[in-house]
């Protein structure tokens, strides 16, 4: 699923996937502004068919909170 | 032109435009941009390689689909977040362009959309597919007060009449609502129409739960639309101690407080929801602030309970253009205080810094500024209407 997310966070924010870690957050990826970070949620809605509200945007802001979201919406690997 | 509430767009709601493009905007586009490859620019160029005439700029295609996200589909207020294009065929000069988007994902938490987009000229050929992904900035709150409608509880009489009558004198069309003095009630809807506005009185006990609801069927059938909520309404106020108190004169505050503040907004805040706009005022009491007299404690529990409503319907509305907010008064001396004596008025009087007590029309004048536009960015907000009683 990391992996996954990583090419999601990379595609979305337009930078190439070595810049994009594993632990990578808003803290760590220049780019990762807000209005990609509402971009980045739309892509996660899309390909993981899960809901995100406006108060859980505001705390997806690591690729660590993003995994654990998603299990936590039963997305099941591998996705 | 306002933003278009995110609440109206509809997944598979369709978007179009027609534009004809001619030289003079090609060339325009030229000069603006400084893109002068031939093929745009000399026509004999463009046919030598296979082209009809002098090619568009794939960019002057998208700017029209631009227009089309910012003017029709989703409108006002659209923030272009990204862009896949394929161009597909070449435009050219005389071409009439087709722009056509579907919405085909909403994100209500997001507040975003993503859309097909395609173009395509005359000969029904596909110019430009893509995916458009769109945020939608918050509505502002800006209504004219005399686009709006307001319901007010307890309208016939006392502060619900000030505010009935305030709301009709700003240009709002108002049901003035009454539980059992039809006459009062009529003659402040009546007040109104004289002063050239528009109003209705309807009957209805809002402590019951089918009256309530049957208040807001009749306003919405009456206007089509409820854009104010003002809960006024109130049972007689009994002073009582605690244990003379009995859970059903506590149950009479509740149903009157919150329960149907509840079922009216329940009604009410779909439709406000739609159009990007609403308010929802409750007014309430000075005696919840601080240290509340003795003897009132199911009515301050039942104020209360109506204000823990309002603070949790305020955070949830709020990304809606609703706002929800209280006026708290001091003792306005209506009716319900015929049984006061004139030296226990004058003794409340003097205990407030103001050395006064409010009066209705202040109350109305404090509702009117939290109903209007003026107060679009207050919300969940408790306003102590006290002359300094409170701070």
């Amino acid at each position: 699923m990391r992996e996954r997310l990583r090419r999601i966070v990379a595609d979305t924010i337009g930078v190439g996937p070595e810049q994009v870690a594993r632990d990578a957050s808003v803290d760590t990826v220049t780019d990762w502004d807000s209005l990609r970070h509402l971009e980045l949620m739309l892509e996660l809605e899309l390909a993981f068919d899960v809901t995100i509200s406006s108060d859980m945007m505001a705390v997806l802001t690591s690729l660590d909170a993003i995994e654990e979201f998603l299990r936590d919406e039963g997305v099941a690997e591998p996705v | 032109m306002t933003a278009r509430p995110f609440a109206q767009i509809r997944e598979g709601e369709i978007g179009r435009s027609e534009h004809r493009i001619t030289a003079d905007e090609l060339d325009a586009f030229i000069a603006l941009s400084g893109d002068v490859n031939p093929l745009h620019v000399d026509a004999a160029f463009a046919r030598r390689h296979g082209f009809r005439g002098r090619v568009v700029h794939g960019m002057l295609v998208s700017a029209h689909l631009s227009r089309v996200l910012g003017t029709v589909l989703p409108g006002p207020g659209a923030v272009w977040l990204s862009q896949d294009t394929r161009f597909r065929a070449p435009a050219y000069v005389d071409d009439v362009l087709e722009i056509v988007v579907r919405v085909t994902h909403r994100s209500d938490g997001l507040r975003t959309l993503v859309l097909q987009t395609e173009v395509r000229n005359q000969r029904k050929e596909i110019l430009l597919t893509g995916e458009a992904k769109i945020m939608m900035v918050a509505p502002s709150g800006q209504l004219p007060w005399t686009e709006l409608v307001a319901v007010v509880t307890g309208g016939g009489r006392g502060i619900g009449a000030a505010i009935c009558e305030a709301l009709g004198a700003k240009g709002a069309r108002v049901v003035v609502n009454y539980r059992a003095r039809a006459q009062e009630a009529e003659a402040v809807a009546a007040r109104i129409k004289a002063s050239a506005g528009e109003a209705i009185a309807v009957q209805a006990d809002v402590s019951d739960q089918a009256q309530a609801q049957r208040l807001a069927s009749a306003a919405l059938e009456a206007y089509g639309r409820v854009d104010v909520l003002v809960n006024s309404a109130t049972p007689p106020i009994v002073r009582k101690p605690l244990l003379e108190l009995t859970w059903e004169e506590v149950d009479a505050y509740w149903n009157v407080y919150a329960q149907s503040s509840f079922i009216l907004a329940q009604r009410l805040v779909p439709g406000m929801k739609e159009r990007g706009f609403g308010r929802i005022v409750h007014v309430l009491t000075t005696a919840m602030w601080g240290t509340p007299p003795a003897g009132v404690a199911g009515y301050i529990a039942a104020k209360s309970g109506a204000w823990g409503l309002a603070k949790g319907m305020a955070v949830e509305l709020a990304p809606f253009g609703i706002t929800v907010n209280a006026v708290s008064p001091s003792a306005v001396v209506t009716e319900q205080w015929d049984d006061t004596s004139d030296a226990r008025l004058r003794a409340l009087a003097r205990s407030v810094p103001a050395q006064r007590l409010p009066s209705p029309d202040e109350v109305a004048a404090a509702v009117t500024f939290l109903a209007g536009s003026d107060g679009a960015y207050l919300t969940g907000a408790n306003i102590p209407l006290a002359g300094g009683e409170v701070m």
